[in-house]
Formats: structure tokens, sequence, C-alpha cells
């Protein structure tokens, strides 16, 4: 039962955090960091503006606003279906419990007004990306996102910052040259761009080789964004060196946007029924097998805590991408929620390496030992985070998981399922040391005295025995986050809950 | 539907007249601005009071002297001579404002403001010349009326550069005579006509000619490479000149020339037919505008004078217009028409933004602005608007033109265009991008990020400009926009 309704909703959603954009830039110099809270506010009501949508949508309205007509027969068009609002309603909470923490993180920056600026723009052009009706909207939004991405990269404005913003830029815009290439194609053999249930092409109609051209232009361009190896040069380099609390939207959301766009190709542009039949559903599984085993083994080697978490990013994603490209309704169910349930688990585990280095100064892991007597509720979050992503049950990672395994099964695919595994395994060997080396190991205890100094240097620095606890805004939201992972994990099959609405999703896309 | 109106030759007859007033009393400054302004926009309502006509496809004709049989000084304006000269009057009062602002304290400001309006008349005279011969006139009249402009600092520099300009562009003037000779002598007429005045009876062997010495002539001040030297030493001359002179008015000229010879002298169904037999003359002028945009680009990437790098942007992006008139399909000559404007406005903007900085801290090179974002931030951010459109970034302007000419490539079967232009957007992306960095992501060398924005004269001409690029990139399909009238322009050729 799909029902399409026009309503304001979906407009007010994209276009309310721009409001906000205008407050803070008028009112920002003059708040200083209190504009932090604007940015919450402007978070906060387009996460509400979202769940009035949310009852609706289970009930399988799809809430639709015309904006405009860019080119003939092509509308500036949002319509929230279940598949975006679940993107939607990952982002508004991330940017909620991101905004809260950059007040204590950011205190004391610099450029403030530009960084909370562009954050509540980045969040309007998220919302965008996931409520567009069609190609031709959703490239707007996602150019968007990826040019008001930058400032925020490269916030810091150190050498390795610029560095990282450049290598960004030129990525991002080979993947968008490719897209807009694919974009284009697609309107010339399809005469429409707008995002159907079942995908708007058919290999009668345009043959093998255009739609294959088409398939390998969008997953290269997307492909960058979503960081499959091995156009995941940026990631590494850009999460880590961003604020922390705008590192963990960049690994929370803005790379599953570019898995997003991965979906929507594959469901609403080809539709399921010819990706299956052009065959290219296995080759695009292995390259991402490919990557989520390999990301793993590199992450193992970073000493850098957030590259490291950045590395498992890359992982992560490809598990969307991999129970997207599977094609049953398990494997999908499993990445659209892992969507979600991502978002939460490397939301706060950024958040948390955040709190460290505002707290203690320190980047490295191998200088966090007995980090966990100081900052005992950061390091209480990271470990459920953590432990949600190696896919422990009952936390978020492990609903995920199940899903996608069992869309491997059905997909009779089994190697899959071995690689999944693997990578759970590997996920605990990154993870687990990192918890060992804060609660386990006392502060001062060097492994590796020759490489880090030694005892010496630490007990001659007083003042980092007495680190207190992060303050209350960056500790909530890490509290939350952690909160959400055990809650997603827990209720995952209550209704009102993501995965029912995604259930209505894939019901469509894969009939 | 044709209808005779003198409006036609009210327009530039206006331009010509505030010349001649300022002239007369132009030692007074605000006699001079008045008349500027005045005659800036009475001509913009001018042919304004004319656009709603143009919409419905009514072309308005004033026929003057019959020179000999056959060729006459004869003013129309159809869709796309309408569309030139919206683009040209438009322009002229924004540019008007900037240059009363930027010439202030400099000399010879009579001669100045005279030659500016009397290039302006001439401007509107080619978008409205309704034959080959008058277009050849007006053509010619540019050239004359801009050479004050560019040597207008008098430098030896500018005065090479004037006699580089005047060499390059007579000598393509001289081919466009001939050509223009050429074909009164096989068609019996040079009226502008739907679709086409030639015959293949002519012959395949005259027809190369004719277009190739068309292509030459018109191609100089089209800056289609090899023919290009002459803009980038044109860059000496006050930034007001380069922005409307070598963004607008004198290199359109030469776009607007291939368009009426492709499509109102040949026709496409010629062009087609002598594809047919041989002599795709087209596919050459794709080649050589795809070579263009590749190498202009290639070629502003090594620029540091800021200007020099407008320059070379500007003779890649003019190509895109060529390249979509040469795909000879709808949507991409609706393209290239709307790359007209489009590319006129994103290029005014940074020309301005480049004076701007100039005027207040005599900065002429790239490598010198770091910070310059901190003390100008307006402008800067006009300018990064108009980069974005250069880029074809959705939702500006550059992407709507960008759109159509690759669809238009798709159409003609010519996918490598559609490459061609995303490597250039790509290669726009590189030049273009790292100024917005130095700008405002690196410190000031001397440390002062103390804001000290432009004069308005110079703020309200950027701010307008760069709006229009996000206007019309979000409101191309509204009613009486370029996208338009480039439509019905369209319509016209392939009737």
């Amino acid at each position: 039962m799909l029902e399409q309704v026009t309503s304001i909703l979906p407009f007010l959603a994209v276009f309310i955090p721009i409001f906000f954009v205008i407050l803070i830039f008028i009112f920002g110099e003059k708040l200083g960091i209190r504009m932090g809270w604007l940015a919450f506010a402007a978070s906060v009501s387009t996460l509400f503006i979202i769940l009035l949508m949310w009852p609706g949508s289970l009930e399988g309205t799809i809430f639709k606003t015309h904006l405009m007509m860019i080119v003939p027969g092509i509308w500036m068009f949002i319509r929230a279906d279940q598949l975006g609002l679940v993107l939607a309603l990952g982002a508004a909470i991330l940017w909620s419990m991101s905004t809260m923490h950059s007040i204590g993180y950011m205190k004391g920056e610099h450029a403030l007004r530009r960084y909370f600026s562009f954050v509540v723009l980045c969040l309007a052009w998220t919302v965008g990306v996931a409520t567009s009706g069609n190609l031709f909207t959703y490239l707007i939004f996602y150019e968007l996102f990826s040019i008001s991405t930058y400032p925020l990269i490269v916030h810091e404005e150190t050498p390795e910052a610029l560095a990282a913003g450049k290598k960004y830029m030129i990525y991002i815009l080979v993947g968008s040259s490719f897209i807009l290439f694919a974009i284009i194609y697609t309107y010339f053999l399809a005469g429409t761009l707008t995002l159907s249930k079942t995908g708007i092409l058919s290999l009668a109609e345009h043959g093998r080789v255009p739609l294959l051209i088409l398939f390998w232009s969008y997953m290269i361009g997307f492909g960058v964004k979503a960081a499959i190896m091995p156009l995941h040069g940026w990631v590494p380099d850009a999460h880590p060196i961003a604020p922390a609390p705008f590192s963990a939207i960049l690994s929370g959301v803005m790379v599953a946007v570019g898995t997003f766009g991965i979906m929507r190709v594959t469901f609403n542009v080809f539709g399921a029924s010819l990706v299956r039949e052009l065959g290219i559903s296995l080759p695009m599984a292995y390259i991402v097998a490919f990557t989520i085993i390999v990301s793993s083994l590199l992450a193992l080697d970073q000493d850098n805590l957030k590259r490291r978490l950045a590395y498992s990013t890359i992982g992560q994603m490809s598990y969307i991408v991999l129970g997207t490209v599977l094609l049953t309704t398990s494997s999908v169910w499993g990445a659209v929620v892992h969507i979600v349930n991502h978002a939460f688990m490397k939301g706060t585990l950024f958040m948390c390496a955040g709190n460290i280095i505002k707290q203690t100064g320190k980047k490295n892991i191998s200088q966090m030992r007995g980090i966990g007597s100081k900052l005992p509720l950061t390091m209480a979050a990271f470990t459920v985070a953590a432990l949600g992503m190696i896919g422990v049950p009952p936390l978020a990672g492990f609903i995920s998981k199940w899903y996608l395994c069992i869309g491997s099964l059905d997909a009779k695919e089994i190697v899959f399922v071995v690689v999944l595994l693997l990578s759970s395994l590997l996920g605990a060997a990154y993870f687990l040391p990192i918890i060992y080396t804060a609660f386990f190991q006392k502060p001062g205890e060097e492994t590796f005295p020759e490489r880090h100094g030694g005892h010496a240097e630490d007990a001659a620095n007083p003042k980092e025995k007495s680190t207190p606890e992060a303050p209350k805004v960056m500790i909530i939201p890490i509290l939350v986050g952690a909160a959400g992972v055990i809650i997603v994990g827990l209720f995952a099959e209550i209704r009102y809950f993501p995965l029912s609405v995604i259930k209505i999703a894939t019901s469509y896309f894969l009939k | 539907m044709i209808v005779h109106d003198i409006r036609p030759l009210l327009a530039p007859t206006i331009s010509i007249l505030c010349a001649i007033l300022i002239f007369w009393r132009g030692e007074n400054t605000y006699l001079r601005r008045i008349f500027s302004i005045s005659a800036a926009i009475l001509k913009w309502v001018i042919v304004l009071s004319m656009l709603p006509g143009s919409l419905k496809g009514v072309i308005y004709v004033t026929e003057l002297i019959p020179f000999t049989p056959g060729i006459s000084f004869l003013l129309r304006v159809d869709a796309l001579g309408m569309f030139f000269g919206m683009v040209s009057s438009t322009l002229w009062i924004i540019t008007t404002v900037y240059a009363i602002g930027y010439m202030e304290g400099e000399h010879a400001r009579k001669r100045f403001f005279a030659f500016f309006a009397l290039c302006v008349s001439t401007t509107v005279g080619l978008a409205f010349a309704g034959n080959l011969f008058t277009l050849f006139v007006f053509y010619e009249m540019l050239t004359v009326s801009t050479y004050p402009l560019v040597i207008h600092e008098e430098t030896p520099e500018a005065m090479k550069a004037g006699r580089k300009y005047l060499v390059y562009t007579l000598t393509g003037g001289s081919l466009i005579l001939f050509a223009t000779a050429l074909v009164f002598y096989q068609a019996n007429t040079v009226a502008f006509d739907q679709p086409g005045i030639l015959s293949i009876n002519s012959g395949v062997g005259i027809l190369v000619v004719i277009f190739a010495m068309f292509m030459l002539g018109f191609g100089v001040k089209a800056a289609i490479m090899p023919l290009h030297g002459w803009l980038p030493s044109a860059m000496v001359a006050p930034t007001p000149v380069s922005a409307l002179l070598h963004a607008v008015a004198v290199v359109k000229a030469g776009v607007f020339g291939i368009t009426r010879v492709v499509y109102n002298i040949f026709g496409v169904s010629l062009l087609k037919e002598m594809a047919s037999k041989g002599a795709d003359v087209a596919s050459v002028l794709m080649w050589a505008a795809m070579i263009t945009i590749v190498l202009g680009s290639l070629m502003a990437l090594m620029q540091d004078g800021f200007k020099k790098r407008l320059a070379y942007s500007t003779i890649s992006q003019l190509s895109y217009i060529v390249l979509g008139v040469s795909l000879l399909t709808p949507d991409s000559v609706m393209g290239g028409i709307v790359h007209i404007v489009n590319q006129a406005f994103m290029k005014i903007t940074m020309f301005f933004v480049a004076g701007a900085i100039y005027k207040k801290t005599h900065k002429k090179n790239i490598s010198e602005m770091h910070g310059i974002g901190h003390k100008m931030p307006i402008t800067m951010a006009t300018f990064t608007i108009a980069s974005f459109g250069m880029m074809g970034l959705p939702p500006t302007a550059g992407f709507i033109s960008k759109w159509y000419l690759s669809l238009g490539a798709l159409a003609a079967d010519k996918p490598i265009a559609v490459i061609v232009l995303l490597l250039s957007s790509f290669l726009n992306a590189i030049y273009f991008l790292p100024i917005v960095y130095r700008a405002y992501f690196m410190k000031p060398l001397d440390g002062d990020t103390t804001m000290d924005e432009a004069h308005w004269t110079f703020l309200v001409p950027c701010i307008i400009c760069a709006l229009y690029t996000i206007g019309l990139g979000l409101f191309a399909e509204l009613p009486f926009v370029p996208l338009e009238l480039s439509r019905i322009a369209v319509t016209q050729f392939f009737r």
C-alpha cells in the first residue's frame, strides 16, 4: 500500500537548517561558542520534522514536495520515501549529538562561525540527498554537500589539514565527474531521472554495453565517497584531520551518502531485476569483500586512534555495499540498517576520540595507557561502541551483521559469510587492544619504552594525573550514542524502529 | 512574423548619441556619468521592449539604405540577435556602474567613456545585423572602437598589445569580407535566412573554402586556438574593458558570427549534406573547439597573473559555445547559446573581482593573494560562486549550459564531447579553486586580517552577477529568462 502525499514536511526538513545557518551567520560573532546551541537547535528541529513523517512512513506513505523546474521535465523534487527517511533520521540524530559535542570540543578554537555554519549547511544537504526524488535533485545536494565539507576538513588550517583537503577535493571532483556523466547518460537513455520503485532502465531497450558503462560510472563515482578500495585514498587523511565532532559526521554519515547513492542506483535507477540480469552484482561484491578485509588489516597497523577508526569506516561502508549488491531481502535489510547503526557506533567512537584529544592531547593509541581511569565515562561509551562494531550481540552491529550473513546464505554465497566473520575477528583485533590499553594498563606502564619516552616523562607531568573527565556537553552525546548502540540492537524488531521502515522499502524494491 | 519597426535602429543609435555627447561635454564628470548611465538604461529599455515580441517569434526589421542591388544596410532582430543584444545591453549597465568607480582618478576618461559607449553601440548593431554585410561593418567598427580602450594606459606594453590586437582582428576581418563576397557570388544575396542561403549546387569545394574562411575570420575573435594570441595580451586594458569587451562583446561577437554562418548562411541540412559528401566541416570545427577547450584550460593552469588566467579560461569557455554550435543538434546549440549569457555573467564577475582586488591592494598575481578573503570576504564570495559556475556545479548557471551541451553531444552520437566537457570542468576546478583556497584558507602575508571591502560601485555589480549565476541555475525554466529565448532561436534554426 503506497500512497504519495504532497506535503511541506520534506521541504521543511531541508530548509530549516538553512534558516538556522542564516541565524548563525548574523548572531554568530556575538554569541561566541554559544552559537553551537543554535546548531544544536537546527539539528533537533530537523529531527523533529523527520519524526513527524515517521509514523506515516510506517503506513507506507511517501511525502513529496515539488520545488521548481530546472530543465524541462526535470523538477527540483524532494520526496521522502522510506529508504531516504532512514538516512535522514540517522543523520539528524548524529548531527544533534555532534553539534552538542562541538560546543565542548570547539571551545577556544578559531573560525567558529565558519565551522558551525558549514556543519549545519551539511545537515541540510544530507537531508536533501536523502529525500531527493530524482537524480538531478540528488546531484545538486550531493555536490553542495561535497563542497560544504571542505572548510570543515581543513578547519585547523595546518599544512596537513590543507593537504588532506586538497586530496579530498581532487578525489571528490573526479568522482563527481563520473556521476555527472552517468546521470546525463541516464537521462539520454531513459528520458527521465525520476527515482522509481523498480528502476527506469531496461535491458531490452538500451542494450547491454551502455548499461554496463553506466553502472560502472556510477560505481566509480559513488565509490569514491563510499571509500571502496582503491578509491578510498582521501578517507584516512581527511577523517582524522577534521575536528573530532565533524569526523564523527564524516565517518558516520558522509561516506554513507556514497553508499546511499549506490543503493539508489541499484534499486531506483537500474532496479533489482536488471542488476540481476546484467550479472554485475557478484563482481561488485568481490570488490567490496576485498575492501572489507584489506581495510581491516590496514586498520590493525594504525597507531593514531582516529586513523584506525577511519580505516574501520572504509571496511564498514563496504558491508553496506555488499548487502546492497547481494540483492536478497535480508542482505538489503542488513545494509540499510547498518547505515543507522554504523552512524551511531562510529559517531560515538570519533566523539570519544575527541574527548581524549581535548582532555589529554593524546592522539595515539600507544599513549593511552590507563586512560580509562581518567576518563571513565568516555572510555565506557567507547567500549560499548567498539563492541558494537565487532558485532557482539545484542548490540547494533550484531543486527546488521546477522542480516548480512543470512542474506549471503540466501544468495548462496558462503564466501561472504566467511568474509564477514573474518572481518569481525579483525575488528576485535584492532578494537580490543585499545580497550585493554585504556583500562588494564597502568599509566606509565610502557610497552615500548624506547619508542615513546618512559615513566619519567609521564610522572613529571603533574597535569596529566589530574585530567578531569570531559564536560557535560561532550559526555551526554557519547552516552546517548552508546545507549543508542544498545537500544537499536536490543529492540531492533520493534515497530517504530528503523528496521520496520526498511522492511517496507525493501518490499517494493525487491518485488 | 516580420514586423517593420524603428527600434532595431534606435538601440545602437542611442549609444552613438551618447558617445557624441561625451565627446562634446565629457570633461564634466557629472555630465559624463549622467550621459553614460542614462544611455545605458534607455537602450536597455528599448531592447527589452522587443523581448516579449521576440519570445512570441516576432522578427523586427529596419531596412535602411540599399548599397547595391541585393545588399542593403539591414537590421533584423530574430531570437538569436535579441539574445545577444539583451546580454550586451544588460551587462553594459552593470559595467558602466563598475567603470565609473574603477576609472576614478584615471587619465583620459572622456575618451574612455566615449569609446566605451561606441563599442556597445556596435555590439548591439552587430547583434541586430540582418545580413552578412551589415554584420561585417559592425564587426570592423567594433575592432576599431575597441583599440583606444585596449591601449588606454598608453604604456609601451599596452601599445604593443594594441598593435597585436589590430593585426589579428583586421586580418580576420579581411577573410570575412572575402568570404562574404564569395557568398554573394554564389547565392546572390547575403541576408541571413532560415535555414541558410547556400546550396550544395555551388560545389563542395567552394563551400569548404567559404566555411574555412569564415571560421578563420570569426575564429580570431572567438579565440579558437591557434588564433587566440591577441586575447591574453589585450589583458593590459583597464579591467572594465577586459570585463565587458574580452568576456562579452568582442569575443562573443566572434562566436555570434560563427553561429550566424553555421545556421543562417549554411544551415544544418547543407552541412549534413556536405558531410555525407566527405567534407565534414562541422566535425573539424568541433575538434578545433574541443582542442581549444582542453588546451585553454591547461594553459590557464600555468598563469600566475590573475587576469591572464581569466583570459585563458575565457578562451576555453568560448569554445564551449563553438562546440555546441558545431554539434548541430538542437540541445547542443541551445546549450551553446545559453552559455553566451551564462559565461558572460560568470566571467564578468571574475573580472570585476580581479579589478576590485587590484584597486584595493594593487595585487595582480594570484601568488600574492594570500588571505585576501579575510580582507574582502564579500568580493571573494562572489568569486567563489562564479568559480562554481565555471566548474558547472549544480545549481549554478554553468551547469545548465553543460547539461544541454552534453545532452546534445550524446544526441549527435559524439560521447567524446561529453568527456571533454567533464575534463574541462575538472580543469576549471583545478585552476579556480586554488584561488578561493588561497583567499580564505591561507593567512595574509602581512598578517593583517581586518576587513577592508571594496567600494559599493565594485561590490554591487559583483553581487548582481553572482546572484544571476545562482538564479539562472535554479530558475532556468521560468518564462522571460535566457533559456526560453535560446529555445526559440533554436526552433528557428531547426525549422
